[in-house]
């Protein structure tokens, strides 16, 4: 792998996090973990990230939300962007609030990575 | 035998003989004609004598037969039809007294010519034909009004001694059940409309083209509309505009095909407020198996239908509060077994055992606290929650719990302070459920800061207490007594913005209420909250 691709975690669920930054280290990114969704545009920005990993249930704030965020920044716009969640019916949101793609939590650590390589040639 | 004196004398003896022999023969013709005449006197004069008294009776018989009789019936003479004889049966049923008597029939109870009776007989009169009806339907001035009676009747011709036709007689009889009937429907018209008036479901009446004609009390009470202003077409104004498209379409296809008619929908109330109904539709047909009319109901189901809103959502975040501690189970387990089958050397010798494994058995920790609590709902409703009381340190419990929480959550800063050694008689496992709640409560609501303050304390009246408060959202003082509603849970701009059954503080509520203690709440909306609870114990 030439350069590692950096990708930021955004899920308040503090194993969830760690485990995402196990496996996709392991896959071969650098990986980012934050718990505080409000800091996402400026964690991209100093970061230079490239792609989030974004829950959509975040305690207190909704990952749409933070998703439109990142879209409506002239210098977070560009970023791609997978969302997840457990709750069922939420893609359709996810997608219309900005993000590239979704996948349903628990997922298969295959199709995680499938998905993410597909967003990030997109 | 000559002719001389002796034989004139023997011929006067024969002669003489012949005579009497006449004279007897005719004495006993006349013996006989007298004992006829005599018979017949005797009978004439039987006769002659007994007849007036007979007459009379036989008179009073008739009259008896006449007047007494439940049979309507009257005696009218002449081309005028003068009522001359009348018997209080058909006075009753004509709604008159005796004071008719004598004068003519078409005027004295004039109603009868106005519907036409006066042709049938004069047609009577004038044929000598008999006319008969029944069940004829007949409205007569009775007691100041107008009602209709139904009767069995003949007009015969009256006829004179002569046989020449002098009036008309009328024998009757009023077809009672008819009329009792109706008063039967009539009454158990009004029972029934009583009874769709008491019951809280709304009710309407409608044609088979779906137009109502009779809404029950309740739509009144519901809707605050007149009557008048529902039949206009007013309930379809106070239904919710996104379902009158589906009920217009339904209720077309319902009355179409004669189809039960079955939809959940929104009303307006009198306040202006939309209330949840099931209404339903059922047709009548008649009995040419025809549609004749629709009966409707409206039934409130809007707290079920809340309750229902808030199971859904229930089973909605027990999915998403099982499924979180699983994808970290699954991350982990299919990445050590990735890399368990790789090739790489490197990576093989470098696998993760030892967390990767803990991270697993904490999640699964976590599964089974889920499952716990859901169970012990279940209890809750069938009071199966009991209590295993021993004595115990509240102090260390507080520590050791925390000491778990630094582990799962090393991003939060815990404060504990030990104001008081607390020995406490209580189910250590169900007061650390109620500790685990407040604190992750505190950690969830709180999004923007990392501390928690934990105090084992006594209060003024040396109650064993334990307070966790936090420096989060808060909570508004309006929804104090909410929060431990089972399945409330505090909401965000959008309903879904936190995770969580929503049963942790109903449990916990139940659990310290169990113990007779208490649960007090402090909070300020921005600036956090403090939960603490107080078990009714002094330190041992």
């Amino acid at each position: 792998m030439p350069e590692k691709v950096k990708i930021l975690v955004v899920d308040d669920d503090v194993t969830i996090g760690a485990m995402l930054k196990d496996i996709l280290i392991y896959k071969g990114y650098n990986v980012r973990v934050s718990q505080r969704p409000l800091e996402t545009e400026q964690n991209i920005i100093e970061n230079n990230i490239e792609l989030v990993l974004l829950d959509k249930l975040i305690s207190g704030v909704d990952g749409t939300d933070v998703c439109g965020l990142i879209r409506n920044n002239e210098k977070t716009a560009h970023v791609k962007i997978l969302m997840m969640s457990a709750l069922h019916n939420a893609e359709t949101i996810c997608i219309e609030a900005g993000a590239n793609a979704f996948i349903t939590k628990p997922f298969e650590m295959e199709g995680l990575f499938n998905k993410l390589e597909n967003v990030l040639k997109s | 035998m000559n002719t001389n004196p002796a034989s004139g004398e023997l011929k006067t003896n024969a002669s003489q003989d012949l005579k009497i022999q006449d004279l007897e023969l005719e004495l006993s013709k006349a013996k006989e004609e007298i004992r006829r005449v005599n018979l017949t006197a005797k009978e004439t004069a039987k006769a002659l004598a007994k007849s007036p008294v007979e007459i009379e009776e036989d008179i009073h018989r008739l009259n008896e037969l006449f007047y007494s009789s439940p049979s309507l019936m009257a005696i009218l003479i002449g081309e005028n039809f003068i009522i001359k004889m009348a018997n209080d049966s058909i006075l009753n049923a004509l709604g008159r007294g005796r004071e008719i008597m004598g004068q003519p029939y078409l005027e004295a109870i004039s109603e009868l010519k106005e519907q036409g009776l006066g042709e049938f007989l004069k047609e009577v009169y004038r044929t000598g034909i008999p006319f008969h009806a029944t069940e004829y339907p007949v409205t007569l001035l009775r007691n100041g009004s107008m009602q209709l009676s139904y009767f069995d009747f003949i007009y015969q011709a009256h006829r004179n001694i002569k046989g020449e036709i002098n009036g008309v007689g009328i024998i009757a009889t009023e077809v009672k059940t008819q009329a009792e009937l109706n008063n039967k429907i009539k009454e158990s018209e009004f029972k029934l409309r009583q009874l769709t008036d008491l019951i809280p479901d709304m009710i309407t009446n409608s044609d088979k083209t779906g137009k109502a004609f009779f809404y029950n009390k309740s739509w009144l009470n519901f809707s605050g509309l007149s009557l008048e202003e529902l039949v206009d077409g007013g309930w379809i104004r106070i239904m919710h505009p996104n379902e009158t498209e589906e009920f217009h379409k339904s209720l077309a296809y319902s009355l179409k095909t004669g189809e039960d008619f079955e939809m959940e929908l929104r009303l307006r109330n009198s306040e202006g407020i939309y209330v949840w109904h099931l209404c339903r539709a059922n047709a009548i047909y008649d009995e040419n198996d025809k549609i004749e009319s629709w009966i409707s109901t409206c039934t409130e189901i809007h707290r079920i239908k809340l309750e229902e809103k808030r199971k859904d959502d229930f089973l909605k975040m027990v999915s998403h509060e099982l499924k979180t501690p699983i994808t970290s189970i699954r991350g982990y387990v299919q990445m050590l077994l990735s890399m368990v089958k790789t090739d790489d050397a490197v990576k093989k010798s470098a696998l993760p055992l030892e967390s990767s494994l803990s991270r697993i058995d904490n999640q699964i920790s976590r599964l089974i606290r889920l499952i716990s609590e859901m169970l012990d709902l279940n209890r809750i409703d069938d009071s199966q929650l009991n209590l295993n009381q021993k004595t115990f340190s509240l102090n260390n419990l507080v520590d050791d719990t925390v000491q778990d929480f630094k582990l799962s959550s090393p991003a939060t800063i815990f404060k504990v302070e030990h104001n008081c050694e607390c020995t406490v008689f209580a189910d250590k496992d169900r007061i650390e459920q109620v500790l685990i709640n407040f604190i992750t409560n505190s950690i969830k609501y709180s999004p923007d800061d990392n501390n928690i303050e934990i105090k084992v304390f006594l209060t003024e009246n040396f109650k064993v207490a334990v307070s966790v408060k936090d420096f989060g959202i808060g909570i508004d003082k309006a929804n104090y007594k909410k929060i431990f509603k089972r399945f409330y849970r505090v909401s965000g701009k959008n309903e879904e913005t936190y995770a969580g059954f929503g049963i942790g503080l109903f449990l916990a509520k139940d659990i310290i209420e169990r113990h007779n203690g208490t649960i007090i709440v402090n909070s300020e909306k921005g600036k956090g909250s403090e939960f603490i609870f107080i078990l009714n114990t002094t330190t041992y």
